[in-house]
């Protein structure tokens, strides 16, 4: 059930897209959803589209696998898809059947809004394959690191972020074992009505939520064993720097995405 | 000849193997083709490492897992079939799983322990008669059912959750790890209880168990498994007598057995099946007879 | 010369779930000098974690005083000075690991103290190399089995380079194959590395291995001594709610029944086999 969900997973491997700083790669995401909301011409789609599964080709990551990433998100892509095609006004009536009728302008509308959903997706689930999640995190962090000077607590909310991570899959593990427990005793999660199921829960969650609290009480008790304070005199293992992958993918960046840009302006 | 008359074994398993995560790179071959029977009144220990693939067996028992290939029979059926009723299958088959305390949920033990009991559908005078025949079974007092299971001691809220299996009153109890993280002292009277169940209320009993030591004291039957197969089966001593082939599996063996290996070693004519203190001084005092005869 | 850990008349008091008041600790005077192996043991309740948690300031005496490292653990502005000369690792393997790969988790307390990256980097990798599990540095912590993620947490106190390591049951949730592993990991920073080792724990072969025994119950020190002194005692272990090694139970068994007259300090197998042949040998019944 969990497992399959790809959107957010990370697929280990070693390309121009692994290696670059997650920085890098944030800005260049944040740039593409940019430029995809600024364009809406057909040949600027077409760079950017080149662009995006250009990218995805590099970083060596199978289009089947961006395109399962799409399916949790198909009803929403097709629902505003046909929402726009029919009740988008015109002069240009190609069909029409009682008061709902295809429009030209329609036509072209549904097909921006659905090229635009399949790439911000395709562009974003590119982020998040190549990146794995304690380097997001990281990266996250040191952009953000500006609004520290504001007293928002970046360096917490990425810890958090981590941290969660780190206790997802053991908390998985964990439900799996309880509900395997109480299913010896004879509880059944799968037949009846809605109420019957939720009540269901009680003998999982509860032990859950009380097991997380030790988990969490404990950790802390080691974090702090383990020096931790914050954010204060910190380093790190592992340090973020901007090399010439960087450089070149930033380059390659401003190429298509401002060539989308000026195409968009001047056709 | 009299051919002796057998009774049917209660549980049988038949070249049951499992397969985790079949067909991803993952795959991985927990259980290989085991063959196990049990019969009524049985205490088998089973015994191995992590990743021996004890836990796995045992949730096949119950059906909380499906075997790749092979069958689990319960009175002679097959619990995987279409026909059988799996649900009815774990009230009478009760599985106590590793820290078990962990798993109370209910605000006060005695509901905790009607659990099992009110999913059996059993009428409320049954249940209150369970509940206090189960809080007797594993020696807690009465008036604990009145308190939330979350004010009790680590070893007491153990001994609740082996109620809320013994409440479904099972014909078998299988056990993973029941003294885990417990002290020598806790541990001792958690052997005492079960050997009580088994003794005076004649429950067939599987313990899992990763101590050579707790098993052959407790058990008339031991399984040890090693890499997802039965790699040895016998009563304690059978077993015991191949000690050295236990200890290079990397089994530990209690410390009088290794220290009449080493005995043995040193070319003295020792008998190494035993595991008890008392058995080795019996041993002992035999071959000290032997040596001084010579 | 001051002394690793110094508790002189601890006394420590909390209040449960109905408001009673315990003493959890009563009095305890216990001193471990530097380069000490010494293990604490005691039944569930006797005080023993208790007594860990004053180690490094975790918990605090409500009376007496700790000198770790020969600082006072009631002086707050010394507490990460104590935290770091003493170490601490936990029952519970899993609820102590912070990140996702191994070499993030062993290098989360040498950030936290500012420590140079390239340094990190070095410290991380010995720290890894000593507890055998450098190979595993890039590995997700929740696919390890119990022992190795132990050993993960070890190195991650460790990397932090502290004078002494305090251990909280590290092995109760392991099998014997991780606690074999642990227990050889510590054998190997205290003899290769000189650090101070404290360990707490009920079992007793784990005991047998350390320098020194001290045996704690209902809040007091017991029994304090080698464990050849402490391991003979077994009427006295037995009422503890802990147990002597085989080898002792069975040479006492021999002089009960055969009046063998034998020595029953043999803690290992080597030592008992050595009295059970020149008993069996020669001498008289």
């Amino acid at each position: 059930m969990l497992k399959d969900i790809t959107l957010g997973q990370y697929f280990p491997g070693n390309t121009l897209m692994h290696r670059i700083d997650p920085r890098t790669k944030i800005l260049l995401v944040m740039a593409i959803i940019v430029a995809l909301f600024v364009c809406s011409s057909a040949p600027a789609y077409l760079v950017l589209a080149v662009y995006i599964f250009g990218l995805i080709a590099v970083s060596k990551l199978s289009l089947r696998m961006v395109l399962r990433g799409l399916k949790p998100l198909l009803v929403i892509i097709v629902f505003t898809g046909v929402l726009n095609l029919f009740l988008t006004p015109g002069d240009d009536i190609l069909w029409r059947a009682g008061f709902v009728s295809i429009t030209m302008a329609g036509v072209q509308k549904a097909a921006l809004i659905v090229a635009r959903l399949v790439l911000l997706i395709a562009g974003a689930s590119l982020l998040t394959y190549t990146t794995s999640p304690i380097q997001l995190t990281d990266g996250l962090e040191r952009l953000l690191s500006p609004l520290k000077k504001l007293h928002l607590p970046i360096h917490e909310l990425a810890m958090m972020m981590s941290l969660a991570l780190r206790f997802i899959p053991t908390l998985v593990e964990e439900t799996d074992k309880i509900m395997s427990a109480q299913r010896a005793r004879g509880a059944d999660f799968d037949s009846g009505n809605l109420l019957h199921r939720a009540k269901a829960l009680i003998p999982i969650l509860v032990p859950l939520f009380v097991s997380a609290f030790r988990r969490a009480d404990e950790l802390a008790t080691a974090m702090e064993c383990r020096l931790y304070r914050g954010d204060t005199g910190r380093t790190r293992l592992r340090q973020l720097k901007f090399g010439r992958d960087d450089a070149v993918c930033a380059a390659a960046a401003v190429l298509f995405l401002g060539g989308a840009i000026v195409l968009q302006v001047l056709v | 000849m009299n051919e002796i008359k057998r009774e049917a074994p209660i549980l049988e398993v038949r070249g049951l193997s499992h397969v985790y995560s079949a067909g991803t790179p993952f795959e991985q071959k927990a259980l290989d083709d085991v063959s196990l029977s049990v019969r009524r009144g049985e205490f088998i220990a089973i015994i191995g490492h992590t990743g021996s693939g004890k836990s796995t067996l045992i949730q096949h028992l119950n059906g909380l897992l499906r075997p790749t290939a092979g069958q689990v029979l319960f009175h002679g059926k097959d619990i995987f079939s279409k026909s059988a009723d799996l649900r009815g299958v774990r009230f009478r088959i009760g599985l106590l799983f590793q820290y078990p305390e962990y798993q109370l949920f209910e605000e006060t033990v005695g509901q905790d322990i009607a659990f099992g009991p009110a999913n059996m559908g059993l009428g409320n005078h049954e249940i209150t008669r369970r509940v206090a025949d189960a809080l007797e079974a594993v020696g807690l007092p009465q008036s604990i059912a009145e308190k939330s299971p979350f004010e009790l001691s680590g070893g007491q809220k153990r001994r609740v959750a082996l109620a809320g299996v013994l409440a479904m009153q099972p014909e078998i109890l299988v056990l993973d790890e029941p003294t885990a993280g417990l002290d020598p002292a806790g541990r001792e009277e958690m052997f005492d209880l079960i050997r009580g169940l088994h003794d005076r209320r004649g429950t067939t009993v599987i313990l899992v168990t990763h101590s050579m030591e707790d098993a052959a004291r407790v058990a008339s039957r031991l399984v040890v498994m090693r890499a997802g197969r039965i790699f040895l089966t016998g009563a304690p001593s059978e077993v015991f007598a191949q000690a050295d082939a236990l200890e290079r599996s990397g089994l530990t063996v209690p410390q009088v057995t290794k220290i009449l290996l080493e005995l043995r070693r040193r070319g003295i004519p020792v008998d190494t099946g035993c595991y008890t203190v008392e058995q080795a001084v019996q041993k002992l005092l035999a071959c000290r007879k032997e040596v001084r005869g010579c | 010369m001051s002394e690793m850990i110094q508790a002189e008349n601890l006394t420590f008091r909390y209040t449960d779930f109905s408001h009673t008041t315990h003493l959890a600790l009563d009095g305890v005077n216990l001193t471990i000098p530097y380069g000490q192996f010494a293990a604490i043991l005691g039944r569930n309740g006797s005080g023993k974690s208790t007594f860990a948690k004053n180690c490094n300031a975790i918990a605090l005496p409500s009376g007496g005083r700790v000198l770790v490292d020969g600082i006072d653990t009631m002086q707050p502005d010394r507490i990460w000075d104590i935290r770091r000369a003493c170490s601490m690792v936990f029952q519970n393997p899993d609820n102590q690991i912070v990140a996702t790969v191994v070499e993030e988790d062993v290098a989360f307390g040498l950030e936290n103290m500012g420590v140079p990256p390239k340094e990190i980097r070095r410290r991380v990798n010995e720290a890894l190399r000593m507890v055998g599990m450098y190979e595993y540095c890039m590995h997700a912590p929740h696919l390890l089995s119990g022992g190795q993620k132990q050993r993960i947490a070890i190195a991650g106190v460790l990397a932090m380079e502290p004078k002494c390591i305090v251990l909280d049951e590290p092995t109760a949730m392991l099998d014997p194959r991780g606690r074999a592993d642990v227990m050889h990991v510590l054998h190997r920073l205290h003899e290769e590395k000189g650090i101070t080792i404290v360990l707490i724990t009920h079992h007793m072969d784990e005991a047998v291995q350390a320098q020194r025994v001290a045996v704690l119950e209902a809040g007091h020190l017991i029994l304090d001594g080698t464990p050849r002194e402490i391991f003979v005692q077994t009427a006295k272990l037995h009422s503890l709610g802990l147990t002597a090694p085989q080898s002792v139970q069975l040479l006492e068994a021999l002089n009960a029944r055969a009046q063998a007259g034998l020595e029953t300090d043999a803690l290992t197998v080597e030592e008992c086999a050595d009295r059970l042949e020149a008993w069996l040998k020669g001498g008289r019944a």
